[in-house]
């Protein structure tokens, strides 16, 4: 049993609990003693759990999708789920990071997308009915809430005001499921292919670009933090985007490469990205995340509004300048 | 249902460590088969309310007695969870406490207890000096006094990283603590020997104690 850091079944008190913090996992180990299975265990009314386990299990029948997610399956006793997948010997990527050379980072971000990719090609047609598809999604309807969310949480008038700009003039993107939390942890490299993990935000967010956005940021700062300072909060990536370093200069191309890759011009790009940041941000402040992991978010917004009302333009930070 | 044997705790308590809500998650390692009636010993809100989501009742004892038996009846409880660790400086008497939680459970119940891990790696002396006994419990004397007791089996699982609020429970083996070491993330200074030492045979020395399920 480990990562028990929540109660199951669930008491009154700990429902409304950082769903970080909730149920336990389980390793089991065969009788030569390798790790065969590992098992996330929550209590049986987590819905979002249920879900993601749902989707677990039907992206890998898809033939599409199954190559880029461990094989998993799902039991429920009424007190208690278990969502069970063969155990994967690989490497987690942001354990590969820091000893990633540029070139080496820049393949394995291509990579990872290229798997993401491959899911969210998959997903509409073996997740017929769980899925919210539709053609084209709407940025600055859909980043309403997450603006609101921050102008609760302090972000000044004027910020808001240029973030919204961006979004309204993204106008409507092809629609396209998200995995929604593709960073470094949520990655293995397993005897050369990539597998993602951890899809209880599968599909929720359709814009494109953020699951990109999210693995490039995230990457770029475990790149940046010092090793003894593993646990310390994560530089701010606006900075860094902004600078002339190697890493700077792969998180434009990867950026600007994805982007076009979608048929999206720089306006397009742009408020996508902006609606990733202000999205990511307002999410882990909605859901009660304890302020070490919500407060670096919500600067990160107000670091990048003001580049924007500086520059008036970010294009020179996704690759199209 | 609760129920107190002593004063309330004050509602005003202190921070809980991290994996203190997951206190209770042991029940789910224990082979029982029946869950109407739990024991609390020593322990907080927090251990006791995660107790009362697995049995209809719980019965909560916030101190030891200084002398005498527990006050609860003979054979009425399916579970006994003693927070209190059994080779601290406050038992006097490892072997009676046992007895005792035994004369509580019904046949089949279990006895959740913790004691410390001579071997581990620690700050030489410290652990020592702050509240424990000098000389403490082996893993063999731990299992002399349960069967003396009158239990039938024992469950011995590392508890890690502290008995109090185990994040982590994993049977005192090689392959285990290899499994465990092998998914903890980064690490910096003496932390990054761990995994070696899981993998040389040395688990006994990295992790403080011991959690025991015994079964009456």
């Amino acid at each position: 049993m480990m990562n028990s850091v929540g109660p199951v079944p669930l008491s009154d008190d700990a429902r409304a609990a950082w769903h970080g913090d909730r149920g336990f996992n389980l390793l089991l180990v065969d009788a030569a003693g390798r790790t065969a299975f590992f098992c996330k265990c929550r209590d049986a009314s987590d819905a979002a759990f249920a879900r993601e386990t749902e989707v677990l299990e039907r992206l890998g029948e898809a033939e599409g999708a199954r190559a880029a997610l461990p094989a998993a399956c799902g039991i429920s006793d009424g007190r208690i789920r278990i969502q069970m997948s063969a155990y994967v010997r690989g490497q987690v990527l942001r354990h590969l990071i820091p000893r990633m050379g540029t070139a080496e980072w820049e393949a394995a971000l291509t990579g990872v997308i290229g798997a993401a990719d491959a899911v969210s090609e998959a997903a509409p047609a073996a997740l017929v009915g769980r899925l919210d598809v539709r053609a084209t999604v709407d940025v600055a309807d859909a980043g309403a809430t997450a603006l609101a969310t921050l102008a609760g949480a302090g972000l000044d008038a004027d910020a808001l005001a240029v973030l919204r700009g961006v979004l309204a003039a993204a106008g409507e993107l092809a629609w396209r499921p998200q995995h929604g939390d593709l960073w470094s942890s949520n990655v293995l490299r397993d005897d050369g292919r990539w597998l993602l993990l951890d899809f209880e935000q599968f599909g929720l967010v359709g814009t494109p670009l953020y699951d990109v956005a999210h693995l490039v940021r995230t990457t770029a700062q475990a790149r940046a933090t010092p090793s003894q300072a593993w646990d310390a909060p994560p530089p701010l990536w606006t900075p860094l985007l902004r600078g002339g370093s190697p890493d700077a200069a792969v998180c434009r191309r990867v950026l600007g490469t994805a982007a076009r890759h979608r048929g999206l011009g720089a306006a397009a790009a742009l408020g996508a990205v902006v609606y990733y940041l202000t999205d990511y941000a307002a999410r882990l402040l909605a859901n009660g995340a304890p302020p070490a992991l919500a407060a670096p978010p919500t600067r990160e917004v107000a670091a990048f509004a003001d580049v924007l009302r500086e520059r008036g333009t970010a294009d020179h930070l996704l690759g199209f300048a | 249902m609760l129920h107190r044997t002593e004063a309330p705790i004050p509602l005003s308590v202190p921070t809980l460590p991290f994996g203190a809500h997951g206190s209770s998650n042991w029940v789910w390692l224990a082979r029982i088969g029946r869950f109407e009636c739990a024991v609390e010993v020593g322990g907080t809100d927090a251990h006791a309310a995660g107790l009362g989501r697995h049995f209809e009742t719980v019965v909560r004892i916030a101190t030891l007695p200084a002398a005498g038996p527990l006050p609860v009846a003979d054979a009425s409880a399916d579970c006994v969870a003693m927070r209190v660790m059994l080779d601290a400086e406050s038992v006097t008497e490892p072997g009676l406490l046992l007895a005792d939680c035994r004369r509580v459970l019904r046949d089949g119940g279990c006895l959740s207890f913790g004691f410390r891990n001579g071997r581990w790696l620690s700050r030489a002396g410290a652990w020592r000096t702050r509240g424990h006994a000098a000389t403490g419990l082996t893993v063999s004397g731990a299992r002399t006094l349960v069967r003396r007791a009158g239990f039938s089996g024992l469950d011995l699982y590392y508890a890690d990283p502290a008995f109090a609020a185990p994040t982590a429970l994993i049977e005192p083996t090689s392959q285990a603590a290899r499994a465990l070491e092998g998914e903890k993330p980064m690490r910096s200074g003496l932390a990054l020997a761990r995994p070696f030492l899981a993998r040389a045979g040395l688990h006994a020395m990295l992790y403080p104690a011991y959690l025991g399920i015994a079964y009456a």
